[in-house]
């Protein structure tokens, strides 16, 4: 095989944040991140000889995203429910309202759509995180997700109508 | 109420917005919006979503413990990493051997198989012959297949089919990675030889048995019952022969 450690170190390292970046938005808890993360980098190091692609970062966000579902299954039946259940609740999603300014200011509170971020299940919200803070393509988040393209776009699409509907909602309150 | 015409509409907006559409599309849906006040609201909220998630929303750094730990890791990795590899490659014989450094310079796949196919046809013979490590063969040991399903269930939270394939007998299974996926893998032998069958779940069609070979692993895959299979193992006969055996 390739000299595999150093090639990781130019090709796979320099994506550590994206790789901390999703965890932490999947799992949603600092401590969890790092061990979630770093789980995903030593299974990479230990995979990257058979890594042929073009794509490193896809390919370690892939990983990573494995072992956040994995840590999370251990979780759910943990006393604490986290949102993974809520998909239902999301099918009945709110319209969004007509008055586009409310979201500007929604934006003023961070914590706010951080939360509404952390309600959505996590099958929506690696979507929306892959494509707005990793500024990803639908086929990369396709191929990260593991799910056809359409898939990516309609949850994207409920992810959005979401969270514009909820910045609505709080915006009247 | 702004839910345009059809979710179908939304998608396509917010497809715009993306950089997904080409120009074609791209102006067919300028033309629509320039006459159509919610669609051109609709497009105005996703714009102020985009805006407020970016600027307020963390992209989290990975903290510097965590770079160092891994700067250790990677530093103790290296080296016996190396050395086990080398070890492997005496004992391995002719054909592994072979199979092996023709892995190392390039995969030798059948021009037949579409691109993805060839890709993941790479992977499942590089996961082969790393299998072929001492040690490396079996997570777990078995012959009795609802214990090995009921064990890839609690490991990959997928059960995959496991059979008694009549002429071939079942050793075993482990977990391995193929296209960045963790895979169920079965493990069979015959006559002191091994066939490993990769699976995971597959929405497509079923598709009948393909045989091809990467890196001087034969390779048959096939998909059925929301499965994809990739068998694999040493001559395209016996690997064709298991896939007909297991399909049976």
């Amino acid at each position: 095989m390739r000299a595999a450690p150093s090639s990781f170190a130019a090709q796979v390292l320099p994506h550590l944040d994206a790789a901390y970046n999703l965890a932490r938005w999947l799992v949603r808890d600092a401590t969890a991140a790092e061990d979630v993360a770093q789980t995903a980098m030593l299974r990479a190091l230990k995979s990257f000889s058979t890594f042929r692609g073009e794509n490193p970062r896809a390919w370690l966000l892939a990983i990573v995203r494995n072992a956040a579902y994995t840590w999370m299954e251990g979780r759910r039946r943990d006393p604490e429910p986290l949102a993974d259940d809520a998909d239902e609740r999301h099918l009945a999603m709110p319209d969004p309202g007509p008055d586009p300014e409310a979201l500007l200011r929604a934006a003023e509170e961070r914590a706010h759509l951080g939360r509404l971020l952390a309600a959505l299940p996590p099958e929506l919200r690696e979507c929306l995180v892959l494509r707005e803070l990793e500024e990803l393509s639908y086929q990369e988040i396709a191929g990260i997700t593991a799910v056809p393209l359409g898939t990516v776009m309609s949850r994207l699409w409920r992810a959005r109508r979401f969270l514009v509907g909820q910045a609505e909602r709080s915006d009247v309150r | 109420m702004n839910v345009p015409h059809s979710e179908a509409m939304g998608v396509l907006i917010q497809a715009d917005l993306d950089g997904e559409l080409d120009a074609v599309q791209s102006a067919d849906l300028a033309l629509h919006m320039a006459g159509c006040a919610e669609c051109q609201a609709l497009a105005g909220q996703l714009r102020g979503l985009r805006t407020a998630v970016r600027s307020t929303l963390p992209r989290y750094q990975a903290p510097e413990a965590l770079r160092r730990s891994l700067a250790a890791s990677m530093a103790a990795a290296e080296k016996p990493a190396r050395r086990r590899f080398r070890l492997t490659w005496a004992p391995a014989g002719g054909f592994l051997a072979g199979a092996a450094l023709a892995t190392a310079v390039a995969l030798a796949v059948l021009p037949i198989a579409p691109p993805e196919a060839s890709r993941l046809a790479g992977e499942v013979a590089a996961a082969t012959l790393r299998a072929s490590e001492p040690g490396h063969l079996l997570d777990r040991p078995g012959k009795e297949p609802a214990a090995l399903a009921a064990w890839f269930q609690a490991e990959l939270g997928f059960a995959p089919p496991v059979r008694a394939v009549p002429g071939f007998t079942l050793a075993g299974g482990r977990l391995d990675y193929v296209h960045a996926r963790r895979t169920a893998v079965l493990v069979y032998r015959r006559d002191g030889r091994t066939v490993t069958l990769y699976l995971w779940p597959e929405e497509h069609a079923p598709t009948p048995p393909v045989s091809l070979a990467a890196a001087g692993i034969a390779l048959s895959y096939w998909r059925a019952d929301g499965v994809e299979f990739w068998a694999a193992g040493a001559t395209p006969e016996e690997v064709r022969a298991f896939a007909h055996a297991w399909r049976a």
